[in-house]
């Protein structure tokens, strides 16, 4: 079972702490899995200096508009003229960015996210539960076969259907996400009427704090990183069951 | 720009059209459709509804959009019969979002037009030449989560493969996270305090008191700031999410860019509610065609948003 360990924000700040903080880990999840407007120009230093480090590293690409996928192809470009001491993969969540690496004629390996896995797989207390086979299909036209999915603490077994062993799934944990926005609860100033925005405007509130909310509707504590709403739901689960399930990855998320 | 609406009841469809609408979709309980709410019958009635549709002069297009389309071998036999049926009693268009039954409709090769709902959120021109490539999309449903400039490569792309485009209209549809990921809706990702009906979670928060806010990792920033931060994030999930893009600014801009068509799409309303409904956007599609062009684009969508109520 491979273990990898997200980095969140500040992660890049102290270069020994990162260090020490990805030593129990042989993969850095690394970028941003919800958010295009944490594409900062940074990410191509601070991929930079994960290349250099002995980890394998997956780097995380969100739901993007022409704005992401613009700062995506720079970010790509800069990256396959970089090499890797360990691994390296790419995870998408959105078809518009798989298409980037494909036009791109990019050979690096790609996992759906957790966002566009969702039209494959879904959460479920059993274990990641697969739609349908044609939806299986459709991922081995895209040549895609790891999914990365959150999962509930006590799965135990997942409804494969036939046809899918190669398909390997990345689990994250300890958090579940349940809804994303564009424009953050966090930051972006409401719009009055007379303003037709040109983009989500931002203040990277998200990169100071997680915050933890508590409200009358849900009993568990909702965990609000950026633009994403997340249940806590424990984890990892144990490595047997994981193997099970087809599970061989899990990514630890302390900060969403 | 036309206008399409959704239908819940048959005798919908002769209302609808007296108020000017162009298209109308319906769905059915028995083809996987986003929330599954308001199904007329069965696919087997489908028939009844086109041809009612078709008498009356519309356009009417099946919602096949169910995001979670579980299928195992013998209700893909079984789904694929349906559409089938739904395409032989002349259906216009099919509309659709998961992938697994994209590839179900092009597979069947019913020469029936498929749309991309806005469950499957397109937020780019590489998103939007995907499906089409793919699977021969001829609309895609913006979603509302998408500003008027931010949709100009799709819209570009649209146009140069003869594919239309279609928008919600901005009053009426209020989820504030990206439809396809929001499982607000689904309380089997949490434990629901008692019942609420569909949808309430992820549209006006959580009600009642404000919802208690608190840091649980600090990355950097000052105190206040973080503080502020909270009450914001406090106010939003308790009163009705964060910030919309599509308002009436945007639906103007929209409408100017070209955008084909207009989504009234609320299925839980009541048919009364309907008939308001579409009279408002029938008003303000009104009150844009007497604007553009008349005025420059700046002054226009001004008196657009003040004579539309904002």
């Amino acid at each position: 079972m491979e273990k990898g360990l997200k980095l969140g924000p500040g992660a890049f700040r102290d270069r020994a702490a990162l260090r020490k903080s990805l030593k129990p880990f042989s993969w850095a999840y690394f970028g941003s899995e919800f958010c295009e407007n944490l594409l900062l120009p940074e990410l191509t230093e601070e991929l930079r200096a994960l290349s250099g480090e002995q980890k394998n590293v997956c780097l995380l690409t969100p739901l993007v508009t022409e704005k992401g996928l613009g700062a995506l192809e720079k970010l790509f470009t800069a990256a396959m003229k970089m090499s890797f001491a360990g691994r390296f993969e790419v995870s998408v969540n959105d078809f518009g960015v798989l298409g980037l690496i494909r036009r791109l004629r990019w050979g690096v390996p790609v996992s759906l996210g957790r966002q566009l896995a969702r039209n494959f797989t879904l959460p479920a207390r059993e274990g990641p539960e697969i739609l349908n086979s044609d939806g299986l299909a459709v991922l081995e036209e895209l040549r895609i076969w790891r999914l990365d999915v959150s999962l509930f603490p006590n799965a135990q077994k997942s409804r494969l259907a036939p046809g899918n062993e190669k398909l390997r799934f990345t689990a994250f944990y300890p958090y579940l996400d349940v809804a994303a926005a564009r424009t953050c609860m966090l930051g972006m100033p409401a719009l009055p009427p007379g303003e037709s925005a040109d983009t989500v405007r931002c203040a990277l509130e998200c990169r100071h704090a997680v915050y933890r909310v508590r409200n009358e509707a849900i009993r568990e504590d909702l965990i609000v990183g950026g633009n994403a709403v997340f249940v806590e739901c424990g984890g990892p689960i144990p490595v047997a069951k994981g193997r099970l399930i087809g599970v061989d990855r899990f990514v630890f998320c302390p900060d969403t | 720009m036309r206008l399409l609406s959704c239908i819940t009841d048959r005798r919908e469809i002769p209302l609808l059209k007296k108020l000017g609408v162009d298209e109308v979709y319906f769905a059915v309980s028995d083809v996987p459709n986003y929330a599954n709410v308001g199904a007329i019958g069965t696919a087997a009635q489908a028939r009844g509804i086109v041809r009612a549709a078709h008498d009356c002069g519309l356009k009417v297009f099946l919602a096949a959009n169910g995001r979670e389309a579980r299928l195992g071998p013998r209700d893909r036999e079984l789904l694929a019969g349906r559409i089938r049926a739904v395409a032989d009693a002349g259906v216009d268009g099919f509309i659709v979002s998961n992938p697994g039954m994209l590839r179900i409709f092009r597979e069947e090769n019913t020469g029936v037009p498929l749309h991309l709902s806005s469950v499957q959120p397109c937020f780019n021109s590489g998103t939007a030449r995907y499906f089409v490539e793919t699977f021969g999309v001829s609309r895609i449903i913006l979603p509302n989560q998408l500003a008027a400039a931010e949709a100009a490569g799709i819209l570009r792309y649209c146009k140069s493969k003869g594919v239309e485009t279609e928008i919600f209209f901005y009053k009426f549809f209020g989820c504030p996270y990206i439809n396809g990921a929001c499982y607000l809706h689904r309380p089997k990702y949490y434990t629901a305090a008692g019942q609420r009906p569909e949808g309430e979670m992820c549209r006006i928060g959580s009600g009642g008191a404000l919802a208690g806010v608190s840091a649980l990792r600090v990355f950097g920033g000052e105190a206040a700031g973080i503080a502020r931060t909270a009450g914001r994030l406090s106010l939003r999930v308790s009163r009705g999410g964060s910030p919309r893009l599509l308002n009436a600014a945007a639906f103007f801009d929209f409408c100017l860019s070209g955008v084909d068509c207009v989504k009234y799409g609320t299925r839980t309303d009541p048919t009364g509610i309907k008939i308001e409904n579409i009279r408002r956007i029938k008003r303000s599609l009104e009150i844009f065609a007497g604007l553009a062009g008349r005025f420059p684009p700046e002054e226009a969508r001004r008196r657009f948003v003040e004579l539309s109520g904002g």
